[in-house]
């Protein structure tokens, strides 16, 4: 008899009910988690910050401030004056003469910062300030280019070569190791020397090297992507996805590489910081953008000319060092965040 | 996404919550890493025959979405030399209540909100001493941890260190037990412990690293390790859960003929109820943070009282009945975040009363040994 | 497609077949590719299942019951032997044929949390499959999806949910309700309920036994855990080591099981009841490792009635009336 009943309410009760109780439980949603762990770091809050405000800087700065032009010249003429002395002896007593040449120059180089240059002008006679955003503008972008093409041609090849596994794994990944093994910066210094024979605009040159950059960057991003899939294939919603017949392309696409995606983003932002301080490098060897037109690394090449510039006109090229180290600093925190954030594991 | 979703707090609810978490959290986190005298948590067993008793115990895990009240002040007593079985389904607390005993608990989430915790400790000289480990400061919790409460964890697999032999890890527990024991004397204690867990070439085991070995011998090894500082009591949390059937057998085999061979109590956590009506003396029922029904192993196996004990014992495929249909409990395990105050147990119970709405029953005793949390049993005992 | 093998004077009431599966890993490779070391996960395994039938399958870790589970849907590609699904072969398959039979058969898994992708919603997890092999037109997807979250009994509001809201029981009816979207006939439940709580656990295996009534599924249920399989098998297959020990019917296998090892696993499991003290086998030493299984009868280094011949000779497997087969020389 007990069984009986308990037959007819367990065919009733198959349908699972939700309780009331469930309903006074509520979650946070898993945007709001990451949020809240990404804010939790103070650290990734001013990176955060930093990020931002260099954005403002560069981007929306040239905007506002448009007394001066990137490659304009303050050609408000600058007088200088230099002091000769001359000592003549006449009679066992000496006499010193002094004469005073005024000269009059066309442009107002290496100006002190005063209200009318922010941060004074450089030894062309170009403003700092205006400068440093239009050498922001320049760093930002190509680095996001940079980092862009280098995650894109790192997911597909890593992609690829974790999913396929075998032999076109093995192709791709030593590929990948022979990229690492090639000294970068020779091999760019040979590449900058062409692009001076061939005579390209000053202007693109910078791409062309980003884009060499992200040619032998993207194994660091390839094997990544690798090692993430190669692990998350073996999850069993992989292996689901397999036994409900999904073609390769959607296994690939739809559910692999979203859950590649956290870690991606956290590379990305960590290259970011590494692309910037590539670009202020080659820069700085001349081999980038170069005179007239400003990035951070060319400003700071300044020094590398001009002992006097070093010494005594910290204004010419403090600030674009502290742009960079900004620029860097901000990015890294940032990624270091996200990661903490994006981390299910990790609990704070 | 957020905004619609219901079932989702909002940024200002949680802001609220991580607030009034923080103050709390920071409460309790400074009264356990305080340093105080002994006397401060030097207290009497209100009953000399127990090892332990736990009274009126609340662990919450401040978590970002609200208080979690893993454990709901639970009450219960471990006599000398008995087995005491907890069971109860994922989320009920009984995991939570071993570890609030052994104050492994991880900060500042997890806390021990309130309630005692006495434990009767052995002192080297042969006193006895009752300490209150609820009040105890983290610093001298040493003085019961591992000596006088040992503990067997679940995962045989990853509790031992990989780098160490079996041999260097057992020796080191009666290292810190007897300050001035000797490498023989160590390694005497350890030959004499994997002796005591059925370990056939002992010597062979003693020089293996823990990957060398199956499931069934770390768990053994395990045991051995909880046994070699002769615990007063050793808390089995889930033994036999990760290993396979027959295995299983061998290990609660062993536990059982273990619990005449020790001085001492087992607190033995499962979800199984065959396991418990095979070891346990005593039965603990919990569900959602609470104890809902309590008695000896004969009481809560014949004479189950709880809506819910009685379901859990029908639900387990048994080999014995003959039924087609499994009975079943409607609906899941509540997860114990804002819990109303009436019967938890309520929206899946099949046998609710009008007072079932009403406040949450308190703990009615039906036999000397025997309680249950139910308002069903009310008027039996007015009537009684 | 290439041309279809059509099993002559084949059953109809027998949806599948296996014919001695046989499934090994390599271990060791020599550089030249050649395999010198392997493991035999399913090793000769066979077995016959009727349309709407359920074939519990038991054993413990290592056993390789989750392998055959996979190598009969052909996620595992077999490496020796034949399974017939519905009359047609199988085994060769490319994988764009088995794109078409996969609608047919379907896998639940043991784990609900790693099995269902965490960046989708119910509803999405659900209506892929069926968009997919295109089970119904494109505007009715949702309704469709809807209907089987209710047979399921999963709430309608649930569709917009993601899966870290539920609970393992919830999110097990998830799985069962993606399997069931495209309509399978056969489905290979791995340990359905090992990872859920008593209560929990009887609701699913409700849930299971209501549907193969309701859409005339047929199953194949691997578990651990033998009382489980009880309430859900007309036939139980034991396994160890990577083969069969003993199939028969569920009466067959409860009433009189044959093997040893069946006769250890009945008596391992504990009985809810303080009174029952039951006279158990206590199988000694540990399940030996499947890379290098022991010679002869596999189960001879921990059988309680090992005799000399079990050592050196592998017992056959052979049929003791009514489809109850073993493989044991005790029985001899």
């Amino acid at each position: 008899m007990d069984e009986l009943k308990n037959k007819e309410e367990v065919v009733e009760e198959v349908k699972d009910t939700e309780v009331p109780l469930d309903k006074n439980v509520r979650l946070m949603s898993p945007t709001r988690m990451v949020v809240r762990r990404f804010f939790r770091s103070k650290l990734s809050i001013l990176g955060l910050i930093m990020c931002i405000s260099l954005f403002v800087f560069s981007f929306l700065g040239p905007l506002f401030y448009t007394e001066w032009g990137e490659i304009e010249l303050d050609e408000s003429g600058k007088t200088e004056y230099s002091i000769s002395e001359t000592t003549y002896e006449v009679n066992g007593v000496e006499y010193t003469l002094r004469q005073t040449t005024e000269k009059s120059l066309k442009d107002n180089f290496l100006a002190p910062p005063s209200s009318e240059h922010i941060l004074g002008t450089d030894n062309e006679g170009y403003d700092i300030f205006v400068r440093l955003m239009y050498g922001g503008r320049i760093s930002l972008i190509v680095s996001f280019i940079a980092v862009f093409l280098i995650t894109i041609l790192g997911v597909l090849l890593g992609g690829i070569a974790g999913f396929f596994g075998g032999v076109i794994d093995n192709v791709i990944m030593r590929l990948c190791d022979i990229l690492i093994c090639l000294p970068g910066i020779p091999i760019l210094l040979i590449i900058s020397t062409i692009l001076d024979a061939s005579n390209i605009d000053a202007k693109y040159r910078i791409y062309l090297l980003m884009i060499y950059l992200t040619f032998i960057s993207w194994p660091g991003t390839a094997r990544l992507v690798r090692g993430q899939i190669l692990s998350l294939r073996e999850q069993e919603y992989m292996v689901a996805a397999e036994a409900m017949g999904y073609s390769t392309p959607r296994k690939i696409f739809k559910h692999l590489v979203p859950n590649v995606m956290p870690q991606l983003i956290v590379s990305m932002s960590l290259s970011l910081g590494s692309m910037i301080l590539y670009e202020a490098t080659l820069s700085y060897l001349n081999l980038g953008v170069k005179a007239p037109y400003a990035a951070w690394g060319t400003m700071i090449n300044i020094i590398s000319t001009n002992q006097d510039i070093l010494q005594n006109h910290l204004n010419v090229w403090v600030p674009a060092g502290v742009c960079i180290v900004i620029a860097v600093l901000g990015f890294n925190f940032v990624g270091d965040g996200l990661r903490d954030a994006l981390d299910p594991k990790a609990r704070r | 996404m957020a905004k619609k979703n219901s079932n989702y707090l909002s940024g200002r609810e949680i802001r609220k919550i991580a607030k009034e978490n923080n103050k709390v959290m920071k409460q309790l986190e400074a009264y356990k890493h305080r340093k105080c005298d002994e006397s401060e948590y030097l207290t009497t067993m209100s009953n000399p025959g127990n090892i332990l008793e736990i009274e009126n115990l609340n662990t919450y895990f401040f978590t970002e979405q609200g208080v979690v009240k893993a454990v709901n002040g639970v009450s219960l007593d471990i006599p000398k030399n008995a087995t005491v079985g907890i069971v109860g389904e994922s989320g009920c607390g009984k995991s939570v209540t071993s570890m609030s005993v052994m104050r492994l608990l991880q900060g500042p989430t997890g806390q021990i909100y309130s309630g005692e915790i006495r434990f009767n400790a052995k002192e080297s000289d042969g006193t006895e001493k009752v300490y209150d480990i609820a009040k105890m400061p983290i610093r001298d919790i040493h003085k019961i941890r591992g000596n006088q409460i040992a503990m067997i964890f679940q995962e045989p697999m990853t509790s031992l260190n990989p780098v160490f032999t079996i041999g260097q890890q057992l020796d080191e527990v009666t290292f810190i037990n007897k300050k001035d024991a000797t490498k023989e004397d160590a390694k005497a204690k350890s030959m004499e412990m994997l002796n005591l867990v059925g370990i056939a070439a002992p010597e062979r085991v003693y020089a293996a690293f823990p990957h060398e070995l199956s499931g069934g011998m770390r768990q053994r090894v395990m045991i051995a390790m909880a046994l070699a500082a002769d615990p007063r009591l050793i808390i089995a949390d889930e033994p036999t859960t990760a290993l396979d059937v027959t295995i299983q057998a061998q290990i609660l085999d062993l536990l059982r003929d273990l619990k005449d061979k020790i001085d001492g109590s087992i607190m033995l956590i499962t979800h199984d109820l065959g396991i418990i009506a095979e070891m346990a003396d005593y039965v603990v029922v919990m569900y959602a943070g609470k104890v809902i029904e309590k008695g000896t192993a004969k009481e809560i196996f014949h004479n189950p009282m709880h809506p819910y004990t009685i379901g859990l014992q029908k639900s387990k495929p048994t080999l014995k009945s003959d039924s087609d249909m499994l009975f079943n409990i409607p609906g899941n395990v509540p997860n114990p975040v804002n819990m109303p105050n009436y019967c938890y147990f309520k929206e899946r119970c099949d046998r609710c009363i009008d007072k079932c709405s009403g406040d949450y029953p308190c703990m009615i005793q039906v036999s000397p040994t025997h309680f249950v949390s139910c308002h069903l049993y009310e008027e039996d005992q007015n009537n009684g | 497609m290439a041309e279809e093998k059509v099993i002559e004077n084949f059953d109809p009431e027998v949806i599948l077949e296996v014919k001695n599966l046989r499934k090994s890993f390599p271990l060791k490779k020599t550089l030249t590719g050649k395999v010198t070391q392997e493991l035999i996960a399913v090793d000769d395994v066979s077995f016959q299942l009727k349309a709407g039938e359920t074939l519990g399958i038991v054993g413990e870790s290592g056993c390789g019951k989750t392998t055959l589970g996979r190598a009969i849907l052909k996620l595992h590609q077999p490496t020796g032997g034949r399974i017939i699904f519905e009359g047609k072969d199988i085994t060769d398959y490319n994988s764009k044929q088995m794109r078409e039979i996969r609608k047919k058969m379907q896998i639940i898994f043991q784990d609900p949390y790693s099995s269902l992708p965490p960046r989708d919603t119910v509803g999405g997890i659900l209506s892929e499959p069926v968009e997919v092999h295109k089970i119904v037109p494109k505007e009715k997807v949702k309704d469709y999806v809807l209907d089987l979250m209710d047979k399921c009994g999963l709430r309608d509001y649930y569709y917009e949910r993601y899966p870290h809201e539920f609970s393992g029981g919830q999110r097990q009816r998830i799985c069962i309700a993606r399997a069931l979207s495209v309509n399978p006939k056969l489905v290979i439940c791995d340990e359905p309920v090992s990872a859920l709580d008593v209560s929990i656990q009887a609701q699913i295996i409700n849930l299971l036994k209501k549907l193969q009534q309701d859409m005339g599924l047929t199953y194949v249920f691997i578990s651990h855990d033998l009382s489980v399989v009880k309430y859900i098998s007309d036939k139980i297959g034991v396994m160890y080591l990577g083969s069969m020990v003993e199939f028969g019917t569920k009466e067959d296998i409860f009433s009189n099981p044959l093997h040893p090892y069946t006769q250890a696993l009945f008596s391992a499991i504990p009985h809810p009841d303080p009174d029952v003290k039951m006279n158990r086998i206590i199988l000694k030493g540990d399940i030996p490792s499947p890379a290098n299984p022991p010679k002869g009868c596999r189960f001879h280094t921990r059988c309680p009635h090992a005799k000399d011949i079990c050592k050196e000779v592998a017992p056959e497997y052979k049929d003791y009336g009514n489809g109850h087969c073993a493989a044991c020389h005790l029985l001899d």
